[in-house]
Protein backbone atom coordinates (compact mmCIF):
# COMPACT_ATOMS: atom_id res chain seq x y z
CA UNK A 1 0.00 0.00 0.00
CA UNK A 2 2.99 2.07 1.10
CA UNK A 3 4.95 1.68 -2.03
CA UNK A 4 1.38 2.13 -4.01
CA UNK A 5 0.77 5.56 -2.74
CA UNK A 6 4.79 6.42 -2.57
CA UNK A 7 4.55 5.71 -6.78
CA UNK A 8 1.22 7.64 -6.89
CA UNK A 9 2.81 10.84 -5.33
CA UNK A 10 6.12 10.63 -7.21
CA UNK A 11 4.20 10.16 -10.65
CA UNK A 12 2.10 13.10 -9.55
CA UNK A 13 5.29 14.92 -9.20
CA UNK A 14 6.81 13.85 -12.21
CA UNK A 15 4.18 14.94 -14.42
CA UNK A 16 3.46 17.87 -12.70
CA UNK A 17 6.70 19.27 -13.02
CA UNK A 18 6.70 17.96 -16.59
CA UNK A 19 3.85 20.27 -17.35
CA UNK A 20 5.19 23.02 -15.68
CA UNK A 21 8.24 22.86 -17.74
CA UNK A 22 6.81 22.30 -20.81
CA UNK A 23 4.40 25.59 -19.89
CA UNK A 24 7.17 27.73 -18.87
CA UNK A 25 9.46 26.67 -22.66
CA UNK A 26 6.33 27.43 -24.10
CA UNK A 27 5.59 30.30 -22.23
CA UNK A 28 8.58 33.36 -22.96
CA UNK A 29 7.95 32.74 -26.87
CA UNK A 30 4.04 33.13 -26.90
CA UNK A 31 4.31 36.02 -24.50
CA UNK A 32 7.36 37.74 -26.70
CA UNK A 33 5.52 36.87 -30.23
CA UNK A 34 2.45 39.19 -28.13
CA UNK A 35 4.28 42.02 -27.22
CA UNK A 36 5.94 41.56 -30.92
CA UNK A 37 2.44 41.76 -32.40
CA UNK A 38 1.41 44.45 -29.73
CA UNK A 39 4.24 46.82 -31.06
CA UNK A 40 3.42 46.44 -34.75
CA UNK A 41 0.15 47.25 -33.79
CA UNK A 42 1.32 50.37 -31.87
CA UNK A 43 3.22 51.36 -34.78
CA UNK A 44 0.20 50.77 -37.51
CA UNK A 45 -1.95 52.86 -34.91
CA UNK A 46 0.68 55.75 -34.97
CA UNK A 47 1.28 56.00 -38.75
CA UNK A 48 -2.30 56.63 -39.21
CA UNK A 49 -2.39 60.22 -38.58
CA UNK A 50 -5.55 59.76 -36.99
CA UNK A 51 -7.11 62.38 -34.42
CA UNK A 52 -6.00 61.98 -31.22
CA UNK A 53 -9.43 60.13 -29.61
CA UNK A 54 -9.42 58.04 -32.45
CA UNK A 55 -5.51 57.38 -32.07
CA UNK A 56 -6.29 56.49 -28.05
CA UNK A 57 -9.02 54.02 -29.57
CA UNK A 58 -7.15 52.33 -31.90
CA UNK A 59 -3.86 52.25 -29.35
CA UNK A 60 -6.86 50.34 -26.35
CA UNK A 61 -7.62 47.78 -28.85
CA UNK A 62 -3.80 46.99 -29.61
CA UNK A 63 -3.72 47.02 -25.33
CA UNK A 64 -6.67 44.79 -25.11
CA UNK A 65 -5.43 42.43 -28.11
CA UNK A 66 -2.23 41.93 -25.88
CA UNK A 67 -4.20 41.03 -22.78
CA UNK A 68 -6.18 38.70 -24.92
CA UNK A 69 -2.89 37.18 -26.41
CA UNK A 70 -1.36 36.97 -22.87
CA UNK A 71 -4.45 35.48 -21.61
CA UNK A 72 -5.48 33.07 -24.29
CA UNK A 73 -2.82 32.58 -26.49
CA UNK B 1 -21.69 87.39 4.29
CA UNK B 2 -19.86 85.21 7.04
CA UNK B 3 -16.41 85.39 6.62
CA UNK B 4 -15.87 81.33 6.09
CA UNK B 5 -18.25 81.87 3.26
CA UNK B 6 -16.10 85.16 2.35
CA UNK B 7 -12.99 83.80 2.42
CA UNK B 8 -14.00 80.75 0.14
CA UNK B 9 -15.36 82.74 -2.33
CA UNK B 10 -12.35 85.02 -2.51
CA UNK B 11 -10.09 81.28 -2.92
CA UNK B 12 -12.56 79.97 -5.28
CA UNK B 13 -12.47 83.26 -7.30
CA UNK B 14 -8.54 83.17 -7.45
CA UNK B 15 -8.75 79.44 -8.89
CA UNK B 16 -11.34 80.68 -11.46
CA UNK B 17 -8.11 83.28 -12.42
CA UNK B 18 -5.61 80.36 -12.19
CA UNK B 19 -7.17 78.64 -14.35
CA UNK B 20 -8.06 81.48 -17.02
CA UNK B 21 -4.01 82.12 -16.88
CA UNK B 22 -3.13 78.64 -17.17
CA UNK B 23 -5.80 78.02 -20.08
CA UNK B 24 -3.97 76.80 -23.14
CA UNK B 25 -5.49 78.22 -25.92
CA UNK B 26 -5.06 81.41 -24.14
CA UNK B 27 -4.88 84.82 -26.42
CA UNK B 28 -2.18 85.09 -28.65
CA UNK B 29 -0.07 88.24 -28.80
CA UNK B 30 -0.19 90.06 -31.80
CA UNK B 31 2.34 88.22 -33.88
CA UNK B 32 3.87 89.09 -37.39
CA UNK B 33 1.27 86.83 -39.43
CA UNK B 34 2.65 85.26 -43.35
CA UNK B 35 0.60 83.67 -45.33
CA UNK B 36 1.91 80.49 -47.47
CA UNK B 37 1.24 80.14 -50.98
CA UNK B 38 2.02 77.18 -53.34
CA UNK B 39 4.32 77.49 -56.06
CA UNK B 40 4.48 73.88 -57.29
CA UNK B 41 0.64 73.29 -59.83
CA UNK B 42 1.72 70.77 -61.42
CA UNK B 43 2.19 68.71 -57.81
CA UNK B 44 -2.05 68.64 -58.14
CA UNK B 45 -1.74 65.81 -60.61
CA UNK B 46 1.85 64.25 -60.37
CA UNK B 47 1.02 61.03 -58.53
CA UNK B 48 5.43 61.14 -57.64
CA UNK B 49 3.69 63.40 -55.03
CA UNK B 50 1.06 61.72 -53.85
CA UNK B 51 1.56 59.10 -50.76
CA UNK B 52 -0.36 56.39 -49.64
CA UNK B 53 0.39 56.93 -45.61
CA UNK B 54 2.88 59.16 -45.33
CA UNK B 55 4.55 59.55 -41.60
CA UNK B 56 7.39 61.34 -42.00
CA UNK B 57 8.64 64.42 -44.26
CA UNK B 58 12.15 65.98 -43.34
CA UNK B 59 14.68 68.31 -45.34
CA UNK B 60 18.41 68.41 -45.28
CA UNK B 61 21.26 69.25 -47.46
CA UNK B 62 19.34 70.55 -50.41
CA UNK B 63 16.89 67.23 -51.01
CA UNK B 64 13.49 66.34 -49.57
CA UNK B 65 12.47 62.81 -48.83
CA UNK B 66 8.68 61.99 -47.82
CA UNK B 67 8.21 58.18 -46.63
CA UNK B 68 5.20 56.34 -47.15
CA UNK B 69 4.56 53.22 -44.64
CA UNK B 70 1.96 51.69 -46.30
CA UNK B 71 3.96 51.47 -50.12
CA UNK B 72 7.64 50.75 -47.73
CA UNK B 73 9.18 54.00 -49.95
CA UNK B 74 11.04 56.74 -49.34
CA UNK B 75 10.42 59.69 -52.33
CA UNK B 76 13.71 62.07 -52.78
CA UNK B 77 12.89 65.64 -54.02
CA UNK B 78 15.03 68.65 -54.83
CA UNK B 79 14.85 71.71 -52.68
CA UNK B 80 12.19 73.14 -55.51
CA UNK B 81 9.97 69.94 -55.03
CA UNK B 82 11.48 67.87 -58.52
CA UNK B 83 11.15 64.67 -57.86
CA UNK B 84 14.82 62.76 -58.25
CA UNK B 85 14.49 59.11 -56.87
CA UNK B 86 12.12 56.33 -55.34
CA UNK B 87 13.99 53.49 -52.83
CA UNK B 88 12.65 51.10 -50.57
CA UNK B 89 9.27 49.19 -52.18
CA UNK B 90 7.89 46.13 -49.60
CA UNK B 91 10.10 43.01 -49.42
CA UNK B 92 12.78 41.40 -46.74
CA UNK B 93 15.80 42.25 -49.66
CA UNK B 94 18.55 44.59 -48.64
CA UNK B 95 17.29 47.53 -50.46
CA UNK B 96 13.58 46.74 -49.32
CA UNK B 97 11.80 47.95 -46.50
CA UNK B 98 8.67 46.76 -44.69
CA UNK B 99 7.52 49.15 -42.60
CA UNK B 100 9.72 52.82 -42.82
CA UNK B 101 9.42 55.56 -40.52
CA UNK B 102 11.78 57.92 -40.83
CA UNK B 103 13.99 59.40 -43.57
CA UNK B 104 16.68 62.06 -43.85
CA UNK B 105 18.30 62.75 -46.59
CA UNK B 106 21.83 63.78 -47.08
CA UNK B 107 25.30 64.20 -48.84
CA UNK B 108 26.36 60.75 -47.47
CA UNK B 109 22.81 59.24 -48.36
CA UNK B 110 19.66 58.60 -47.26
CA UNK B 111 18.75 57.50 -43.56
CA UNK B 112 16.25 55.38 -43.40
CA UNK B 113 14.25 53.76 -40.04
CA UNK B 114 12.48 50.68 -40.30
CA UNK B 115 10.37 49.26 -38.12
CA UNK B 116 8.75 45.96 -38.45
CA UNK B 117 12.14 45.05 -39.57
CA UNK B 118 13.84 46.95 -36.80
CA UNK B 119 16.64 47.99 -38.70
CA UNK B 120 18.38 51.50 -39.89
CA UNK B 121 19.95 51.31 -43.73
CA UNK B 122 21.54 53.49 -45.52
CA UNK B 123 20.86 54.18 -49.52
CA UNK B 124 23.00 55.56 -52.12
CA UNK B 125 20.59 57.96 -54.63
CA UNK B 126 19.85 55.08 -56.86
CA UNK B 127 18.12 53.27 -54.05
CA UNK B 128 21.37 50.55 -53.51
CA UNK B 129 21.13 49.73 -49.62
CA UNK B 130 24.77 50.49 -48.97
CA UNK B 131 25.05 49.85 -45.37
CA UNK B 132 22.39 48.24 -42.31
CA UNK B 133 22.66 47.87 -38.96
CA UNK B 134 20.13 46.08 -36.92
CA UNK B 135 18.22 47.28 -33.59
CA UNK B 136 16.83 45.33 -30.50
CA UNK B 137 13.58 47.46 -30.74
CA UNK B 138 11.31 48.86 -33.58
CA UNK B 139 12.92 52.86 -34.57
CA UNK B 140 9.84 55.32 -34.22
CA UNK B 141 12.16 57.86 -35.88
CA UNK B 142 15.61 58.44 -36.59
CA UNK B 143 18.51 61.26 -37.05
CA UNK B 144 22.17 61.56 -39.09
CA UNK B 145 24.20 63.08 -36.61
CA UNK B 146 27.99 65.02 -37.32
CA UNK B 147 30.46 62.09 -37.32
CA UNK B 148 28.29 59.24 -39.30
CA UNK B 149 26.28 58.74 -36.08
CA UNK B 150 22.75 57.88 -35.90
CA UNK B 151 20.42 59.01 -33.17
CA UNK B 152 17.20 56.26 -33.22
CA UNK B 153 13.95 57.13 -30.88
CA UNK B 154 12.06 54.55 -29.64
CA UNK B 155 8.57 54.21 -28.09
CA UNK B 156 9.12 51.71 -25.34
CA UNK B 157 6.10 49.41 -24.99
CA UNK B 158 6.88 48.03 -21.53
CA UNK B 159 9.67 50.30 -20.30
CA UNK B 160 12.21 48.48 -17.81
CA UNK B 161 15.32 50.49 -15.75
CA UNK B 162 17.01 50.12 -19.30
CA UNK B 163 14.80 51.52 -21.72
CA UNK B 164 15.41 55.18 -23.55
CA UNK B 165 13.70 57.22 -25.90
CA UNK B 166 17.10 58.26 -27.30
CA UNK B 167 19.83 55.83 -28.52
CA UNK B 168 22.41 57.07 -30.36
CA UNK B 169 25.13 54.39 -32.50
CA UNK B 170 27.99 54.95 -34.68
CA UNK B 171 27.49 53.81 -38.35
CA UNK B 172 28.14 50.64 -37.92
CA UNK B 173 25.22 50.16 -34.80
CA UNK B 174 27.51 50.12 -32.05
CA UNK B 175 25.96 51.65 -29.15
CA UNK B 176 27.29 55.18 -28.32
CA UNK B 177 24.99 56.38 -25.92
CA UNK B 178 21.29 56.27 -24.56
CA UNK B 179 19.21 58.79 -22.66
CA UNK B 180 16.09 60.31 -22.03
CA UNK B 181 13.73 57.81 -19.59
CA UNK B 182 10.33 57.14 -20.96
CA UNK B 183 7.47 58.47 -19.34
CA UNK B 184 6.10 55.52 -16.89
CA UNK B 185 2.63 55.58 -15.46
CA UNK B 186 0.85 52.10 -15.67
CA UNK B 187 -1.45 53.54 -18.62
CA UNK B 188 0.27 51.69 -21.42
CA UNK B 189 -2.23 54.02 -24.11
CA UNK B 190 -1.17 57.23 -22.41
CA UNK B 191 2.38 56.03 -21.59
CA UNK B 192 2.64 55.29 -25.68
CA UNK B 193 1.39 58.53 -26.35
CA UNK B 194 3.60 60.58 -23.83
CA UNK B 195 6.43 59.06 -25.18
CA UNK B 196 5.79 59.64 -29.46
CA UNK B 197 8.66 62.17 -30.57
CA UNK B 198 10.16 63.97 -33.31
CA UNK B 199 13.91 64.39 -33.53
CA UNK B 200 15.11 67.41 -35.26
CA UNK B 201 18.63 68.68 -35.48
CA UNK B 202 20.18 71.80 -34.94
CA UNK B 203 23.13 73.80 -35.89
CA UNK B 204 25.91 72.90 -33.50
CA UNK B 205 25.19 69.39 -33.43
CA UNK B 206 22.31 69.81 -30.77
CA UNK B 207 19.33 68.19 -30.82
CA UNK B 208 15.79 68.83 -30.44
CA UNK B 209 13.22 66.36 -28.89
CA UNK B 210 9.65 67.42 -29.28
CA UNK B 211 7.42 65.33 -27.37
CA UNK B 212 3.87 66.03 -29.50
CA UNK B 213 1.80 65.04 -26.78
CA UNK B 214 3.26 66.84 -23.50
CA UNK B 215 2.43 69.96 -22.61
CA UNK B 216 5.90 71.15 -21.99
CA UNK B 217 6.74 69.76 -25.62
CA UNK B 218 10.81 70.42 -26.55
CA UNK B 219 13.91 69.24 -24.70
CA UNK B 220 17.33 69.95 -25.86
CA UNK B 221 19.98 67.54 -25.76
CA UNK B 222 23.92 68.24 -27.44
CA UNK B 223 25.32 65.93 -29.38
CA UNK B 224 27.05 63.65 -26.33
CA UNK B 225 23.73 63.46 -24.97
CA UNK B 226 23.85 66.14 -22.23
CA UNK B 227 20.94 67.29 -21.71
CA UNK B 228 20.37 70.38 -21.97
CA UNK B 229 17.41 71.31 -20.64
CA UNK B 230 12.88 72.03 -21.79
CA UNK B 231 12.65 74.77 -24.25
CA UNK B 232 9.36 76.49 -23.13
CA UNK B 233 7.02 78.06 -25.60
CA UNK B 234 6.14 81.77 -25.47
CA UNK B 235 2.45 82.15 -23.31
CA UNK B 236 -0.36 82.28 -26.13
CA UNK B 237 1.45 79.31 -28.33
CA UNK B 238 -1.63 76.78 -28.69
CA UNK B 239 -0.99 73.64 -26.50
CA UNK B 240 -4.61 71.93 -27.00
CA UNK B 241 -5.77 69.82 -24.37
CA UNK B 242 -8.60 67.34 -25.94
CA UNK B 243 -10.88 66.12 -23.25
CA UNK B 244 -13.52 62.81 -24.16
CA UNK B 245 -15.84 60.95 -21.34
CA UNK B 246 -14.66 57.19 -22.06
CA UNK B 247 -16.62 55.23 -19.80
CA UNK B 248 -18.61 56.36 -16.51
CA UNK B 249 -16.78 58.61 -14.49
CA UNK B 250 -13.77 58.42 -16.68
CA UNK B 251 -12.41 60.71 -18.61
CA UNK B 252 -9.54 61.14 -21.35
CA UNK B 253 -7.08 64.11 -21.57
CA UNK B 254 -3.99 64.38 -23.64
CA UNK B 255 -2.40 67.75 -24.54
CA UNK B 256 -1.48 68.34 -28.13
CA UNK B 257 1.88 70.45 -28.36
CA UNK B 258 2.11 70.03 -31.95
CA UNK B 259 0.94 67.90 -34.77
CA UNK B 260 4.29 68.02 -37.04
CA UNK B 261 7.73 70.20 -36.60
CA UNK B 262 10.45 71.20 -38.50
CA UNK B 263 14.08 73.41 -37.35
CA UNK B 264 15.60 75.55 -39.86
CA UNK B 265 18.15 78.00 -39.21
CA UNK B 266 17.13 78.28 -35.57
CA UNK B 267 13.66 78.35 -35.59
CA UNK B 268 11.51 75.81 -35.19
CA UNK B 269 8.44 75.68 -37.79
CA UNK B 270 5.64 73.89 -34.89
CA UNK B 271 2.43 72.74 -37.12
CA UNK B 272 -0.50 73.28 -34.38
CA UNK B 273 -2.97 71.00 -33.70
CA UNK B 274 -6.31 71.93 -35.08
CA UNK B 275 -9.69 70.97 -34.09
CA UNK B 276 -11.97 68.59 -36.01
CA UNK B 277 -15.96 68.49 -36.17
CA UNK B 278 -16.15 66.11 -33.54
CA UNK B 279 -13.95 68.29 -30.92
CA UNK B 280 -11.25 65.86 -31.36
CA UNK B 281 -7.43 67.40 -32.45
CA UNK B 282 -5.83 66.85 -35.59
CA UNK B 283 -4.42 67.89 -38.20
CA UNK B 284 -3.44 71.81 -38.89
CA UNK B 285 -3.62 74.80 -40.91
CA UNK B 286 -1.15 77.18 -39.07
CA UNK B 287 2.20 76.89 -38.35
CA UNK B 288 3.92 78.90 -35.37
CA UNK B 289 7.93 80.25 -35.92
CA UNK B 290 9.67 80.43 -32.81
CA UNK B 291 13.34 80.51 -31.65
CA UNK B 292 15.80 78.40 -29.59
CA UNK B 293 14.73 80.78 -26.90
CA UNK B 294 11.03 79.92 -26.84
CA UNK B 295 9.98 83.03 -28.52
CA UNK B 296 7.65 83.05 -31.04
CA UNK B 297 8.78 85.42 -33.92
CA UNK B 298 5.57 84.35 -36.30
CA UNK B 299 2.58 83.03 -37.29
CA UNK B 300 2.71 81.20 -41.16
CA UNK B 301 -1.07 80.52 -42.43
CA UNK B 302 -1.20 77.61 -44.77
CA UNK B 303 -3.56 76.81 -47.56
CA UNK B 304 -5.27 74.24 -46.06
CA UNK B 305 -4.92 71.92 -43.41
CA UNK B 306 -1.42 69.70 -43.20
CA UNK B 307 -0.26 66.38 -41.54
CA UNK B 308 3.34 67.13 -42.13
CA UNK B 309 6.01 70.07 -42.51
CA UNK B 310 9.41 70.44 -43.64
CA UNK B 311 11.17 73.85 -43.74
CA UNK B 312 14.21 74.52 -46.30
CA UNK B 313 15.94 78.01 -46.18
CA UNK B 314 13.77 79.23 -48.82
CA UNK B 315 10.68 77.16 -48.80
CA UNK B 316 7.84 75.07 -46.94
CA UNK B 317 7.30 71.87 -47.64
CA UNK B 318 4.06 70.27 -46.41
CA UNK B 319 1.75 66.89 -47.12
CA UNK B 320 -2.02 68.16 -47.04
CA UNK B 321 -5.14 65.68 -45.87
CA UNK B 322 -5.14 63.87 -48.91
CA UNK B 323 -1.93 63.18 -48.58
CA UNK B 324 -0.13 65.28 -51.76
CA UNK B 325 3.18 67.24 -51.24
CA UNK B 326 2.62 70.92 -51.53
CA UNK B 327 5.96 73.24 -52.27
CA UNK B 328 4.87 76.87 -50.37
CA UNK B 329 6.73 80.14 -50.22
CA UNK B 330 5.63 82.34 -47.18
CA UNK B 331 4.86 85.77 -47.39
CA UNK B 332 3.95 88.76 -45.09
CA UNK B 333 0.20 89.60 -45.13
Amino acid sequence: MKRTIALLLLSAVVVTTALVVAADARAPRAVGECYDNWESCRTEALSRDASVIQTTLMLTICDIALGRCILYG
Amino acid sequence: MSTKRFVALFASWFWLLGQGLGAHDSPQPSWPRYRALDIKKDFATDERAMFARPVHLAFMDGRLTAVDAEEATVSVFDAQGNFIVKVGGRGQGPAELDFPTAAWPGADGILVSDGRRRRVVRFDERGQAREAFRLAFAPESILPLAGDRVLVARNPGVPDKTSTILNCYDRWGRPLWARLPPAVSGDRVADTMSNVVILLGGSDDEIFVVFRYRAAGIRRFAADGRDLGEIRLERGYPVRRVKKTVGPGSTFEADVFCWHASFRAGRFYLLAADWTDERDLGPGSEVYVAGTDGQVQGVIELPGKMTKIAASPDLLYAIDTDYRLRVLEVEKE
